[in-house]
């Protein structure tokens, strides 16, 4: 049976604190370089950018599964990196973004646990909200990546095709998050109903 | 909707609602909150207290009116 104990509840709202303070910093730093980046790649000529493969000092690499021996496979082609590293850049911002968003909305929900009023209405929305971007972040998230991919993959003689499958793991706790929106919802409803008692 | 007579009962026994919280042992605001129909509900324990101080009925504090409806 779980007993509340709150000296090691106070203890994890610190880690979680401190967790979501360098998250925060990462999501900064990340929307910063990929807006940065994104800025001064436009500008940069794609002739820059373009690699003769066989030149690179090395000579192999690991593509998913497979580990390709550049030369072997593609002899002196070249392969331009301007349009992958715009969407690199681009994912970077995207997710950097969604990364503030959460953690705005994680940040306010901490605020309400600290002043022990936990099940509120604003803390349901911010879980429903946060169930929400993390349901997106699952299907949006493989589509850039597959993006990527794809942009480099179609430069050599390789037949691809475009295919995203949502991330499971990331779905399945966007699900988790919003079942938890509804139990809080259910306990700001009790709240109320305690509140509301004389 | 159920309407609390408090006011009146108050009023029968000439006595304050300080006085009242002080033998009850409930908060003048929360004691406010039942006075004016803000509550939601009332404990079993609280509506002993408040008889037992007033030396009354539930039925002298609490009234049905069907002409009003709870929003």
């Amino acid at each position: 049976m779980f007993i509340y104990n709150e000296q090691r509840f106070t203890l994890l709202l610190k880690v979680t604190a401190i967790v979501v303070k360098l998250i925060y910093l990462l999501s900064i730093l990340g929307l910063v370089l990929g807006v940065v980046g994104f800025g001064v790649l436009v500008w940069i000529d794609p002739e820059r950018l373009t690699f003769v493969l066989s030149d690179l000092p090395i000579e192999t690499i690991r593509f998913d599964d497979f580990i390709v021996n550049l030369e072997e496979l593609f002899g002196d082609q070249s392969i331009a990196l301007k349009t992958p590293a715009l969407l690199v850049a681009v994912s970077t911002a995207i997710g950097s973004l969604v990364g503030l968003a959460s953690i705005r909305q994680l940040n306010l929900i901490l605020k309400d646990v600290r002043a022990k009023i936990p099940f509120s209405t604003a803390n349901t929305k911010r879980f429903f909200t946060l169930s929400y971007i993390t349901i997106l972040s699952a299907f949006v998230s493989p589509i850039l990546g597959s993006l990527i991919r794809y942009s480099l993959v179609t430069q050599f003689d390789i037949t691809a095709r475009l295919q995203f499958f949502p991330t499971l793991s990331v779905l399945f706790f966007g699900v988790l998050l919003y079942l938890l929106a509804h139990i809080f919802s259910y306990g700001a409803h009790l709240q109320e109903e305690v509140d509301g008692t004389v | 909707m159920i309407v609390i007579r408090l006011d009146r009962m108050l009023a029968d026994r000439k006595m304050q609602l300080q006085e009242l919280s002080d033998l009850v042992g409930v908060s003048i605001a929360n004691l406010s909150n039942l006075k004016t129909g803000k509550v939601r509900a009332i404990r079993f324990s609280t509506l002993e207290s408040i008889c037992d101080a007033l030396n009354c009925q539930p039925g002298d504090l609490l009234e049905y009116d069907p002409s009003s409806s709870r929003e």
